[in-house]
Parts: C-alpha cells; structure tokens; sequence
C-alpha cells in the first residue's frame, strides 16, 4: 500500500483546498495520471499520481483543505508497502535533511523515511511523530511559547535535529501565510474556563495574543478586536469560508496596509493622440488575412501594455519604485529587473500575472502576454511562477467603472500604479475648452522609500509618455 | 468580620515562603504584582533552607573538611588529632541559615512583598484566613507552595518523635555526637546524615525496608557509595525493619526483623528517615474544590494551574520529585503565567543530587528507566581512576555516565558519581535541556586538569572510546 502524501508545491504553500478527483476508489491509475485538482493561494494544480495501481482511499472530500505532507490518497500498488512524499515538478522539497547530522550508524532509507515523519509532524496534528518532545533549547521553547506555536510542530533544522529560533521564525512565516492567524486564537481559547472574578492574567494572555495577530513586536494604542455582533440576530445571513486567494489577499493586504505608510499621488494623461495611433494599429491588424492572436508580432496593443512598458522604463530613472524595505539591515533594495504585474479579475478572485522583464519586450508581445496571462489566470490553468517575483504592479481595475483608483501596494513591492477608465472629458487645452480621452492615473508608494517630490516626477514623465506619441518613443 | 481583623487585598497571595514560594512572591512582584507571602515559620526559606538542604550540607562540608585531612596521611600532612565541638558546629550551622534566611527576607522586604507570619486556610474561592495573625488575605490569584512534611512513624513502634526519636531535621540541629546512632531509612537523607554523624564519630547502623540502598539510584552508582558505606557504618541491614522502639534511661532498644531473623539492639539515638509527604492538610483546598490525587498532591497543568485555574501549586505538594530546585522553577513559572506572560513549565529534566560520600548526582534518563521502558541507550563511562585531576586530589572513586541516543547522538541521561558530583551534573542538566549531542561535550574543550574533563571523556567512550582508556580487544 503507497500512501501518497500532498507533496510540497513550493513557494512556501502549506495547504491546497481539493476542488475535484479525477479518480474514484477501485479505479486503476498509471503513474503521472491526473490524480485531482488541488487550488492553493497562489493557482490551480492537478496532482498527478506518483504510481500506477488501485485507487484504494480517499483522503480528501472535494471543498477540504488538505495540508503538505497530509495523505491525499493511498494506492495499492504491486511492488510496495512503502510510504512517500515525492517531490512536486521542479520544486525541492524544504524538509530539512537530517543526514548531515547522523554522523553514523544511519542508513539512507532511515534517514528519508524520517524526515517524511518530520514533514508529516509539521502541519498533521494527529500524526503519532508529531506526539514527540520537539529537542529545543529552553530559550527557543520560550519563544515559541511566546510566539503561540507549538514547537512540536515545527520542523527542525538545528544539529542533532534541534529547533531554532529561526525555525520559528520561518515556522510562523508560512503559518500566517496559510491560516496560523488562528494559532492565537486557539491559545486563547484553551484558557480554561472562568471561575471567579480574578481573571487579569488571561485577560493579558488573550491581549497578547490579539496582538500578535495584528503586530508582532508593539502593541498599537487604541487599537481595540472586538468581538462581531451575532448577525444572525440581526437578519438572515450567508457564511463563506475565507480561503486561498480571498485569505491570501487578505493576508498580503492587511500587512501591506500595517506595514506601509502608503500615499498617493493623482494625476491624468489626455491620451488622444495615443488611442487614435493605437486604434488604427489594430484596425489594421484586425484587417489582416493572416491575423493570429498567438503571434506576437500582429497581436492586439492594448493601453495597459502602453503603460507597462512606459512605467518599466521609468523606473530604471526612478529605481526607488522598484524597490523593496529590507527593515532587518536598514536597507533599502534597489532590484535591477522589472517585473511587472497587473491585477486580473478572476472567478477565484484577484490575481496579478507577473511579465518578467517587461521592459525588454514589444509593446505588441507585452499586448500578447497580457492576454495570454489574463486567460490563463481566469481559467484558473496560470502557473505559480507567473503570479510570483513581481517588482511593481499596475491596476486597471478602473476601466470598470469609478474616476480613480487607491490601490493598496502589492507588499514587499513599494509602489503601484492604478489606472482609471479612459472617458471623455471637457479639458482646457490651447485656452479652449476641448473634448479629449483622458485617463486617470494614481501612483501609491511607500513613503518609507520615496518622496512625494519623486513621486510627482515619475507621474509626470508618465503622463508625458502617454500624451506624446513623440515622447513615447524618445523614451523606450 | 471579628473586631481586630486585618484585611489585606492583594493581587497574589503566596502560601510558604519556601524555595517555591518565596521565588513565586519575588518574580510576581517583580513583574509589577501587588504580593502577600504568608509563612508560618518564624524564618523564610522552608524545609531547604531552614531544616534540610542548607544545614545538612554545611554539617557534611564540615565533616568532609575533616575526613580530608584524616585522609591525607600519606600526603605527608601531619596532625596530631581532629575532632569537633558540637556546640560550635551546631552554632555555625545556626548562622549559616540564619544568614540566608534573613537574606531572603530582605529580599521580600526590598519588594515590598507583605510578609504574613501565620497558618493560611482558603475561606472562601477568593480569601484566605493566616490563622496566628487574624488576618484575612482577599486575592485574585494564589500560589499554594506549602511544601512537605515528614512521614509520621509507623504504628505500633511505642516510642515517635515526640519522645526522643530524632527527625532530619533535629538531627541537623546537631544537639550532640551521640556515641551509636541508628538510622532508619536508606534513602538519601538516611545516607548523608548516617555518614556525617559516622565521620563525626558516631557508630551509625543503618536500617532499610527496600532491598536496596537509594532505591531511585542506579545500581553500579549506589554500589560505589556502598562500599564508603560499609567501611563507615557497623551494620546496613537491608530488607529489615523496626518492629520496636523502647526508650531506655541511656538511648533506646530497638527491635528489628531482618533478613536473618529478629535482632535487638540498644543505640543512643534513633533517626527517622522515613520520607515525606506533600503539605496539603488543613489549607481548606477540598472544601474549595481543588483537586488532588491519591498521595495528596494537587493537581496542576503545564501551568501550574489547579482545576481553578485563578489558583496555581507548585514545589513538593504538586508531582515530581521534592526538591528546591523544581519548586523554585515552578515559582517563578506560576509568577509569570499570572501576570500574564506565556510560560510553562516544561523541564525535561530535574536533576537529582546526593550529599553523600562520594556524591551522586544524576539528570535524565536513568539505565533503569531505560531498561524499564526497553529504550535502546547507548551508554558511554569513565572512570574516574583514569582521570589526573582525581588521582592528584586522591579521589578516584566513582565515574561519569552518559546516555545517549543511538541514532541522533542526543545526549538523554548523565549520572555521576565521586568527588563533585553534586556541581558537575549541571553541564549534564544543560546539555539535556539543550538537546545536545555527543558531538557538543567532546567538540568543547573542558579545561585541564579538573574534574569536568570526566564529562567530555565519557561523551567520548559513548560514541567510540575515550583516548584515556584501554582500547577494547576484540
């Protein structure tokens, strides 16, 4: 009997939500088959089956939340009564190798069917090696303790199989990425019950806890978590579990609104000229006999493409849009590539496509990718490394509907750009008052890495970039 | 209310100003707690300070200073006679506890910490009454740290403590070098007292239920201070009992069945070292709904909450063994999980120490355990003739053990036995609660020459034998 295990899917994921088997119990399965579909923060993926064999349990409800290293299903194969968790395509597992440490006596097969224990102890409680006493300094158990983990959980790194402090501090990383928020709460909760007025200790047990959720290191006067009124009481209510990409864009938002002092800087660019050369362009290639939406040469220009590559431009001469706050060295990252996301709307919500080097592409071939990118993320078919590496991000969700947009920063990014709708407006130009296309564009940066001064610069020479064809192509 | 009363409203009453207690009291206040410690001895510090550890240790450093030199003949020191005056040992073992006494009380003073001088009994889920001081205490949390008593004597044996039987603790007080002492109890406190009143001069017997000396000890450590024992002691009957006690006009009869049949002999003084048991008698804790086991201990959480959860317990009325050090632990765990901060106490190991002659000391895992439980140990040895500090001190009996994981090298178990035991044991401690492995005591370089360096040599011989040892022929 093979009992696979949800190997690791990179990227830090922890847990994947079972949207659909391919395979029933009894059915008979080759080996790389398409096992189910499992969608985590990040994107959708089929699990292929690691063996061929019989499908002899599910481990899994469709809806669930599975962890890596949780039994996803066990097959009956020929050969083995083995146990594993394969390494997902071309990522590496992150379980700690434990051999380095087992200076003898230890042979391999030992050592892997360890370290898959080890792996299973990380995110499955009820796994009998997750029982075992963690090895940790008296210090570290403090810490974790403190930190609301429990170091039984937490995979080792440190010699003789020792937990580290930096094992925490890696631990409680992908926690708050993948539901850990509620470690806390939990902690809280296990407080046993009250049984007279003396309650001061848990009370400040329960405040630290709240704090931890929100700011790990400093508490935030006036900041007060309250408990939601019973809505039910209230009306009739639906509840829907917070999950993947709506708890990933939770995450990542709340932190950037905590983290970064945000502010924004508006402007418009009277794209006329722009969208009449751009128009005619595809018209053009519209009319074409050979049209091929896959070719990038005669694909369709769009005006984000027109921005993407005007902004990976600008942010060569403005590289503090480029960067990230490294706050543990006092550093601030210039990154000397542009990647540039854009936010697309989804069925699962809001993803943002990642175009590497958007700076050395086409305007048509950036048009291409921001199509392609798009579809792939609206079927849900996008890879994980599309939606990740991203160095500065742009918006369109404007083109809806609304005059501006104030977008949150894509953290650890320290800038986005949010474009509104293109709409006709009465503008004064030449002192006469003249109906043009303009657009509305806001730059939110962090603060932390930049000026306002710096901000109006770069916004400036963008709306320049847009309202000059001329200019456009002086610049790229 | 009765007229006269003083209340007192408090943020935490501690019960005992024992090492649990008074380290409880000191850490709440230090972490911004308003403290009442209530004692109902005249001194602070406890059994420890005031009637166990402290005075045995001091009366068995002055017994050892002597026996050193009585030992070191063919050193070429040269004296003419040693021997003690009771008064004044019995005096300076007064000072000594006085000293740290007071010093812990300074301490609570320089807290503010209000001392109350009485016997407390929970009233009601939230007040205690300090019987002596017609006080009551109002409380939003408690730390019960009453500590243990000793066992009263079995039924039947005519003559206890109240006419003339010592306990440890007057034995400690050292009212005089009786001429023969038997000693009933081959526990630790049995075998540090019995062998300081020999090294005084006593003719010391010595009696034990078990068959077995320091029952909780392995074997091959007992073993080594059997031998001392034997050299010192007229007789160690095992596996015997005191049926009767008579007091006679000069000492007591004493009748005991022993493994070869019924003897009767007649000693000056009788000591009763019989055990222990938890404090938890009389503080009103069933009638408050506080849980407690079979031997009378409370039961506590992580924690060291009780079933209510605003009342906490630690040291020898919660489980584990009795002993200062754990209390102590347990104080300060208490203190900080009442003013709010995550702790627990989470030992793996509490290390055990014996006075006696040589001294043991062990943490961790024990052979015994280990066989017990069938765990697989390595287990590494060196003994300490093979070591040079021992041999220019003259101090070759015992060893170091060391149990470790065969696998992961972890080091699970250090016992020791011989000259220093009591203080090497706390680089075993550390290791534990380190998860060390071999590796780290034989990478780290002890200091030469010392005792310590018995340590890293039997790290050593656990992995593959130690460079000061005979190879092992195959």
């Amino acid at each position: 009997m093979y009992e696979f295990k949800l190997p690791d899917l990179g990227e830090g994921i922890q847990e994947g939500e079972l949207l659909v088997w391919h395979v029933q119990e009894k059915d008979l399965i080759k080996e790389d088959d398409p096992l189910c579909d499992m969608e985590t923060d990040k994107a959708a993926v089929t699990i292929p089956s690691p063996k061929t064999g019989v499908i002899f349990t599910l481990g899994a409800q469709p809806g669930d939340m599975v962890q890596v290293g949780q039994v996803l299903v066990t097959i009956e194969t020929e050969e083995s009564t083995e146990t594993g968790t394969p390494k997902a395509d071309a990522t590496s597992s992150r379980v700690p190798d434990k051999e380095g440490r087992n200076k003898k006596g230890r042979n391999k097969e030992e050592t892997n069917q360890d370290s898959q224990d080890f792996k299973a102890a990380d995110t499955s409680a009820d796994n009998q090696s997750s029982q075992a006493r963690a090895i940790a300094a008296p210090a570290v158990r403090r810490l974790a303790r403190e930190m609301d983990i429990d170091i039984n959980q937490v995979p080792a790194t440190g010699p003789g199989g020792r937990v580290t402090a930096d094992d925490l501090l890696k631990y409680d990383t992908h926690g708050t990425d993948t539901g850990g928020g509620s470690k806390g709460k939990e902690g809280a909760a296990k407080q046993p019950e009250e049984t007279a007025e003396s309650v001061e200790s848990r009370t400040a047990a329960r405040d630290a806890g709240a704090k931890k959720d929100m700011a790990p290191t400093s508490s935030i006067p006036f900041l007060t978590l309250s408990p939601l009124p019973d809505f039910t009481a209230q009306g009739p209510v639906e509840k829907i579990p917070m999950r993947s990409v709506r708890k990933k864009t939770a995450a990542r938002t709340v932190t950037s609104s905590i983290l970064v002092p945000h502010v924004a800087h508006m402007d418009e660019a009277d794209v006329t000229e722009l969208e009449t050369l751009r128009r005619a362009y595809n018209d053009k290639t519209d009319g074409r006999h050979d049209y091929d939406d896959t070719k990038e040469q005669n694909g369709h220009l769009t005006l984000m493409a027109f921005v993407i590559k005007a902004v990976a431009g600008l942010l060569k001469k403005y590289p503090a849009f480029n960067a990230s706050v490294d706050t543990d060295s006092m550093q601030i990252i210039h990154k000397k590539f542009f990647h540039i996301g854009f936010a697309a709307d989804t069925p699962r919500g809001l993803l943002v496509p990642v175009i590497q080097d958007a700076d050395q592409h086409s305007l048509a071939t950036l048009g291409m990718r921001i199509r392609h990118l798009a579809q792939q993320a609206k079927k849900g078919e996008i890879q994980v490394e599309n939606l990740t590496g991203g160095t500065f991000s742009v918006t369109n969700v404007g083109a809806i509907g609304g005059t501006h947009v104030l977008p949150i920063i894509n953290y650890p990014e320290s800038a986005i750009l949010g474009m509104g709708r293109v709409v006709k407006k009465p503008v004064v130009k030449d002192d006469e008052i003249k109906i043009r296309l303009m657009l509305s564009l806001t730059l939110c940066f962090d603060h932390r890495v930049a000026d306002g001064a710096q901000a109006a610069r770069f916004v400036r020479d963008l709306v320049e970039m847009l309202e000059d064809p001329m200019v456009f192509m002086a610049h790229i | 209310m009765v007229v006269g009363e003083m209340i007192y409203d408090t943020d935490v009453v501690v019960i005992g100003g024992g090492p649990g207690g008074y380290a409880a009291a000191i850490h709440a206040a230090d972490l911004g707690k308003d403290v009442v410690l209530v004692e109902e001895d005249d001194k602070l510090g406890g059994v420890c300070l005031t009637r166990g550890c402290i005075p045995s240790k001091t009366l068995i450093h002055v017994v050892n200073t002597a026996n050193s030199v009585k030992e070191a003949g063919d050193m070429g020191i040269v004296y003419k006679e040693i021997g003690f005056d009771a008064k004044k040992l019995a005096a300076y073992i007064r000072s000594t506890v006085k000293d740290l006494s007071d010093g812990v009380a300074r301490l609570v003073e320089n807290r503010d910490i209000e001392l109350v001088n009485g016997h407390a009994r929970f009233i009601q889920s939230d007040q205690v009454y300090v019987d002596g001081a017609n006080t009551i205490v109002r409380f939003k949390n408690a730390v019960i740290a009453t500590g243990s008593r000793i066992n009263d004597l079995p039924q039947g044996l005519e003559t206890g403590f109240d006419q003339g039987v010592w306990t440890s603790a007057q034995a400690l007080e050292v009212p005089e070098i009786p001429e023969s002492l038997l000693v009933i109890g081959g526990g630790y406190i049995g075998l540090e007292i019995g062998q300081a009143y020999a090294g005084l001069g006593s003719r010391v017997t010595l009696v034990e239920f078990s068959p077995q000396l320091l029952a909780a000890a392995d074997k091959d450590l007992v073993q080594v201070v059997l031998r001392q024992c034997e050299k010192q002691f007229a007789a160690i009957y095992t596996d015997s009992r005191v049926t009767k006690i008579t007091k006679q006009d000069q000492g007591f009869q004493v009748d005991m069945a022993t493994k070869k049949g019924d003897i009767t002999h007649t000693f000056s003084r009788v000591l009763a070292a019989t055990g222990r048991k938890p404090d938890t008698e009389d503080l009103g804790l069933s009638a408050l709904g506080i849980d407690m086991d079979d031997t009378g201990r409370i039961t506590v959480d992580e924690q060291c909450r009780t079933s209510l959860s605003y009342i906490f317990a630690v040291g020898d009325v919660v489980a584990g063994p009795a002993l200062a050090h754990k209390a102590g632990r347990q104080g300060r765990v208490a203190a900080e999980v009442i003013a709010g901060k995550k702790s627990a106490y989470d030992n793996v190991s509490v290390p055990a120490v014996l006075f006696t002659s040589p001294e043991i000391a062990w943490t961790g895992l024990t052979e015994t355990r280990a066989k017990e439980k069938k765990l697989t140990v390595n287990v590494g040895k060196f003994p300490l003739t093979a070591l040079g500090r021992a041999k220019s001190v003259d101090k070759t009996r015992g060893f170091v053990k060391i149990l470790s994981d065969p696998d992961s090298e972890q080091i699970l178990g250090m016992a020791i036995v011989g000259e220093h035991a009591s203080e090497l044991i706390a680089e075993g401690n550390l290791a534990i609660e380190m998860g060390a492995c071999l590796e780290d005591l034989i990478v780290s370089i002890h200091p030469h020459p010392t005792f310590s360096e018995a340590i890293m040599e039997a790290a050593e011989t656990a992995r593959n034998g130690s460079v000061h040892l005979m190879k092992k022929r195959r």
